[in-house]
């Protein structure tokens, strides 16, 4: 029953969108009418028919025969605001819909005057219900003043000119009276509407500027997406390896990096992460990628020390240059024919031996790039044989730190478990099993997460 | 003189221990705001009011994670503890994967003497 009855006070889906979405004033405005008008209307056939219980009560005896005329009028009137109810829920807002107002004002009115009229004119102590009406209408729709002033003075006059024409003998100072107390109320509701117009306004221009800053913030963040994710490198086979990889940013794109590069010399596979999150990160997440395949064209026989030696000049450059306060972990991985060659700081690199089922963990040396100006002395170069059928994967701490936030993180022993699983299967399907598994172990995902890996298949 | 400090930024609790011939900085809980040097950067300027010239050691051993961008308010009080001749300690796990990755890349600022890194197992 609460859930009826809430239901018919809920405005449609639709008008429901514009509210929220809406940049424009006049269209919020015109469906927070259309809204309210079904409220009005509810009100109108609820309190109509229910006020049949007033005029019982109240009517005086020589008048009693009146009770089914005025229960016509109710009838009546009610129908109308029932029909009104029904095309209101039926239409979309539109400029047009503040007509509904002065019709829902009229046809209530139009019942209470005849009802005066009845009972005898001026004299007659039903104008009160006008006031409830001009308050009713004029404080509930977030119509402007005018509308308020309007609809008001068009009541006031509907309730003179018939009581005039067909109302009996009055007491002028009933008359001066009701007049007062009308006009009053009239002017008292235009006021009332007028302030609670302005607050709309102001919350509608308080909405639009926080929607339009949450948008700026959106497309910051698919700009950040875009950047990170438009330069990843399709699968391939090269030299004696076939290469996968999988890059999901996160909401906030954590700056992950990765790059699969096939050169005259020798393939590359390379990975790395920025810290922070946003815009500058992705920036110097394309520049690393830039840099290395600029140096790589030049040298693609450099050794990855080197290389990671002159990514940093460049980076450190840049990042003095954005006057941003970045840095990148990252790993070079030369490929030879039965080894790789690697160097540079970043997670470990995990090791599938085919022969035993195994997997070994080789940690990755070296320092950051970015944070001093020169890190020749810190980057070395280190082996690692590798034999048919043996794989590596490479990571970042995306996946790794996995459920921190609920003090247990997939950390790197789950991670070596899910490879040492999946290492038969074909690449991908091994990597999006081995996300589908920490993404099992906590499902939110807060950081980037990157995993490359590599099968020796000659 | 000893007195203690705590400060808290979300899951980051910085409690600072003034000691006659040290300030230990011990970091606790979690921090992954996107900007902590907000929160770090005005903790450390009121140590160095409060206490110019004695060592400071930074404490993460109890420190559950941090993110990556944690990292620089830490080279930042490097360098400044660097400029201005005052010897700074960075003492972390090193049996704890994530710390040993984050806290050994900084060896690079080691400077015998004033600055030192140390894991402690």
């Amino acid at each position: 029953m609460w859930e009826f009855i809430k239901n018919i006070f809920k405005p449609s889906e639709e008008i429901e969108r514009v509210i929220q979405e809406s940049f424009d004033f006049a269209e919020y405005q015109n469906a927070i009418l259309h809204s309210w008008l079904r409220t009005l209307t509810i009100l109108g056939y609820t309190l109509v028919p229910i006020f049949f219980i007033l005029d019982i009560v109240t009517i005086p005896s020589e008048n009693k025969d009146l009770l089914p005329r005025f229960g016509i009028y109710r009838l009546v009137s009610t129908t109308f605001i029932i029909a009104q109810f029904i095309i209101i829920n039926k239409t979309k807002p539109s400029k047009y819909s503040y007509l509904h107002g002065y019709f829902f004002n009229f046809i209530v009115s139009l019942a209470i005057v005849l009802m005066t009229v009845d009972l005898g004119g001026f004299n007659s102590s039903y104008y009160a219900g006008l006031n409830l009406v001009i308050i009713a209408v004029n404080i509930l729709l977030p119509w402007s003043a005018v509308h308020s002033l309007i609809n008001g003075t068009f009541t006031l006059l509907l309730y003179v000119i018939a009581n005039f024409i067909f109302g009996r003998e009055y007491d002028w100072r009933i008359l001066v009276n009701n007049l007062y107390f009308m006009s009053s109320t009239v002017i008292i509701s235009s006021s009332i509407n007028h302030v609670k117009y302005v607050l709309i306004q102001k919350d509608f221009n308080s909405r639009k500027s926080l929607k339009a800053a949450r948008d700026a913030l959106w497309s910051e963040m698919e700009v950040a997406k875009q950047i990170q994710t438009a330069l990843t490198p399709p699968d391939k086979v090269m030299g004696g390896f076939e290469v996968a990889a999988v890059m999901i940013p996160a909401e906030s794109v954590g700056g992950d990096y990765y790059d699969i590069i096939e050169t005259s010399s020798k393939p590359w596979v390379m990975i790395g992460d920025v810290s922070g999150h946003g815009v500058e990160s992705g920036l110097i997440m394309m520049m690393t990628q830039t840099s290395i395949r600029t140096i790589l064209t030049e040298n693609s026989a450099i050794e990855p020390s080197k290389l990671l030696v002159q990514l940093n000049k460049v980076i450190k450059e840049n990042i003095a240059l954005l006057k941003v306060d970045r840095y990148l972990t990252a790993t070079a991985i030369s490929i030879g024919e039965n080894e790789l060659t690697y160097a540079g700081s970043h997670q470990d690199l995990l090791v599938y031996r085919d022969k035993t089922g195994e997997v070994e963990s080789f940690p990755s040396y070296g320092t950051w790039i970015g944070v001093l100006d020169d890190v020749s002395e810190y980057m070395q170069d280190h082996k690692l044989t590798l034999e048919k059928g043996d794989m590596v994967l490479l990571f970042t701490d995306g996946i790794t730190e996995i459920g921190f936030s609920n003090k247990d993180m997939f950390g790197e022993e789950r991670l070596k478990s899910a490879f040492k699983k999946y290492a038969k299967y074909p690449l991908k399907e091994a990597l999006n099993n081995i996300i589908k598994e920490a993404l099992n172990f906590c499902p939110q995902q807060k950081d980037d997460i990157t995993l490359v890996l590599f099968r020796k298949i000659k | 003189m000893y007195n203690k400090e705590i400060h808290e930024d979300g899951r980051l609790k910085l409690e600072i221990h003034y000691q006659p011939d040290k300030v230990i900085v011990i970091w606790l809980g979690e921090s992954k705001e996107r900007e902590p040097i907000k929160f770090i950067a005005p903790v450390f300027e009121k140590i160095y009011q409060k206490d110019p010239t004695n060592p400071i050691i930074l404490d993460f051993t109890k420190l559950d994670y941090m993110n990556s961008s944690t990292v620089n308010p830490i080279v930042k009080q490097i360098e400044k503890a660097r400029q201005s001749k005052r010897k700074l300690e960075i003492h972390y796990k090193s049996n704890l994967k994530w710390q040993e990755l984050s806290f050994s890349a900084l060896r690079v600022f080691l400077v015998p003497g004033l600055i030192e890194v140390k894991g402690i197992a």
